[in-house]
């Protein structure tokens, strides 16, 4: 098979090379379609890199308690949203296979400073928060547990708020509003960068304490984090079982619908992002399956245009002593060199669009990466190849069947 | 294909030969019933006037199309007998084909033209044969120019090389001097006759009474039948014909 193409490639390509525009309008089907394939799936694997990173930022030892059955959905419906109640971190926050217990609640809400306003992200924690995220303070103090228990309206500011609203002034000791509140700045956390979900570095922390007393008066978390000591599944085996007998849950079938609650491990959000990704690769290759496909119609409309109008060159071809089978070969052959090269371009184009695309995207995710599927790569060029032999086929036998004679008579 | 040769030196024997074409319903006979035979090395010209199927005999003795009567037998084999695969073949290496249109492909160079015979089979030294064969029709100067550059003396010289360049026992031209000038007409000639000295056998189709007269022996044909025969007298001959190329 590859000896008989080697022999016919040098005369598919003289007639390619007598035939450029047409054959580069043939190829456009399949440079679209083998270009999208490899942008589509380069940026979904970047996608990916991108997603997994920012989990994997935390560390695997990390968990999270949502509020809600999984049933009710991965971060806990609204009906479930209290469940999580405080008396519960406390009670975690004693047990030994769990250490940096943070409760949390999340709040977007309007920050003001003199003339400066902007929304953001309020997070109310603990003290624990630097470390199970293993984040910093650049300057001043973070929540301590004096502000937690006697419910402190003091901010610490992520390093571009700050900026945001202070410019260059040192923001420690000043006063600013949220919502309508006033709290005072005790300190500004290090840069920390975002990650696919959270842009820590514009966020405002306070004690959670005071945002269910000023901000939310409510008394429940929508999560609490904490990190594992020694073993993962039986340390989120025993921490199940405490909030079980807070809440009065009997479940030892553990049934997780009977829960009302769910803990999340690192391990399972990567599975969940793995799921995700899968289904995104599914997508984007049903669409490049459509998209050569048609490029293959475009191909196999191309070439029974090009036969017609190439009868006289065929006839000179049997003339001067070129079988049908040649003729059969030729065209076949011409096909898929051109759908093989139009692959080729498309791989080009699609490695250099998702570079660009990378360029755009680094802009406002300066964690994004750089990815190339290859996978993808290799697969479209042969897939562009086979395509070019499936698709030529039935021309190229129109074009073997063809009548010398009607070609070469003189009009 | 086997070439074992009957005991005359006739390469073509034709008997009673047909050709009808059917389209839908109509019956449209263009060979009626000829008798022609050519021996190896003779130059003949076929005449006749426009229609009368000098074309439609040329390709089948040319192996392009198939008689609906009668029989063919070339170099003693019958030709009736030979696949399609079998006459691909005897194209390629027995004859050569001129036509009045040339037929070179535009955009490869002259000497790709002349070797486009041999995309079809293996040869190592394709460029010196296609070279020698440009040679002899007096255009190795003209080796990397395309058609369209050509006069249509030199692109009719052209396909001459590419129909010499596989060494044929027979080459076959159909009126290969109706789109030229009468010096580049003259200069075809000559080159045929050149060929025809070196042992080419040579079938003219013209309806020119002075390109025939180029010829040992002109057929004439009329409504698909012969209608005479005639040796050529006073026979044109470019003996100092060389300085025709230049
Ligand atoms: N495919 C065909 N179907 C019907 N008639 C044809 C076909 N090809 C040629 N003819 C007819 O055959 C006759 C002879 O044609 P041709 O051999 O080309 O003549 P010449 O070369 O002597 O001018 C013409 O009348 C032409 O119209
Ligand atoms: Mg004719």
């Amino acid at each position: 098979m590859i000896k008989t193409f080697t022999k016919y490639l040098p005369i598919a390509w003289v007639s390619i090379k007598e035939n450029m525009a047409r054959t580069l309008l043939t190829m456009l089907g399949i440079i679209i379609g083998v270009g999208s394939v490899v942008l589509m799936t380069s940026l979904g694997k970047g996608a990916e890199s991108y997603i997994l990173g920012s989990v994997a930022q935390f560390g695997p030892d990390v968990i999270y308690i949502n509020p809600g059955s999984p049933d009710e959905g991965l971060t806990g419906s609204i009906t479930a949203l209290d469940r999580l109640k405080y008396s519960d971190y406390l009670a975690l926050r004693e047990v030994d296979f769990l250490k940096d217990v943070t409760p949390f609640l999340a709040y977007d809400a309007i920050v003001t400073w003199r003339n400066e306003t902007h929304k953001t992200q309020v997070i109310g924690v603990n003290k624990n928060y630097p470390s199970a995220f293993n984040f910093s303070v650049a300057s001043g103090r973070f929540v301590d547990d004096n502000d937690m228990s006697s419910r402190q309206r003091i901010a610490v500011l992520g390093v571009k708020m700050a900026d945001k609203l202070f410019d260059n002034r040192d923001p420690i000791g000043e006063t600013i509003k949220i919502a309508t509140t006033n709290f005072k700045i005790v300190g500004v956390m290090e840069e920390q960068g975002g990650n696919a979900f959270e842009d820590y570095d514009n966020m405002v922390f306070i004690p959670v304490t005071t945002m269910q007393t000023y901000l939310f008066g409510v008394d429940y978390l929508m999560t609490i984090a904490a990190r594992v000591v020694g073993d993962l599944e039986s340390g989120v085996e025993k921490t199940k079982n405490v909030i079980r007998h807070l809440h009065r849950i009997d479940n030892p079938e553990e049934d997780p619908a009977k829960d009302d609650f769910q803990i999340i491990t690192q391990v399972q959000a990567l599975d969940i992002f793995g799921t995700v990704s899968d289904v995104l690769t599914y997508f984007i290759t049903s669409i490049a399956s459509i998209s050569l496909i048609v490029g293959g119609i475009g191909i196999m409309n191309i070439m029974y245009v090009s036969v017609s109008q190439r009868t006289r060159e065929i006839g000179l071809r049997k003339a001067v002593g070129a079988t049908n089978r040649d003729v059969l070969m030729q065209f076949i052959s011409e096909a898929a060199l051109i759908s093989f090269v139009g692959g080729l371009i498309g791989i080009c184009s699609g490695i250099g669009l998702s570079f660009l695309f990378y360029l755009v995207i680094i802009q406002f995710e300066p964690s994004w990466v750089f990815a190339i599927n290859f996978e993808a790569v290799i697969l479209s060029s042969v897939i562009s190849a086979l395509i070019g032999i499936f698709f030529g086929y039935y021309p190229a036998k129109r074009a073997a069947a063809a009548n010398p004679i009607e070609a070469l008579r003189y009009e | 294909m086997a070439t074992k040769k009957k005991s005359e030196e006739h390469i073509i024997e034709i008997n009673n030969l047909k050709k009808t074409y059917y389209t839908g319903d109509v019956e449209t006979p263009v060979l009626r019933g000829l008798d022609l035979k050519v021996k190896d090395g003779e130059f003949i010209a076929i005449m006749g006037p426009s229609g009368s199927g000098k074309s439609t005999l040329m390709h089948i003795m040319g192996f392009l199309d198939k008689p609906t009567g009668g029989s063919y037998h070339f170099e003693g084999v019958d030709v009736s007998e030979l696949s399609d695969d079998d006459l691909a073949l005897v194209r390629r290496e027995r004859i050569g084909f001129v036509f009045q249109a040339f037929f070179l492909l535009p955009r490869a160079t002259v000497i790709e033209n002349v070797m486009l015979p041999l995309l079809y089979q293996k040869h190592s030294h394709g460029h010196d044969m296609a070279k020698k064969a440009l040679d002899s029709v007096g255009l190795s100067h003209r080796l990397d120019y395309l058609p369209t550059s050509l006069s249509g003396g030199e692109k009719q010289r052209t396909a001459i090389a590419r129909a010499l360049i596989n060494a044929p026992s027979v080459i076959f031209a159909d009126e290969p001097t109706g789109n030229l000038d009468s010096k580049s007409g003259k200069q075809v000639m000559n080159i045929f006759q050149k060929l025809n000295e070196k042992g080419h056998t040579i079938i003219l189709v013209t309806h020119e009474k002075t390109t025939a007269q180029h010829a040992e022996r002109i057929i004439h044909i009329r409504d698909g039948l012969i209608e005479s025969e005639e040796k050529v007298k006073g026979r044109i001959n470019y003996s100092d014909g060389d300085e025709l190329l230049k």
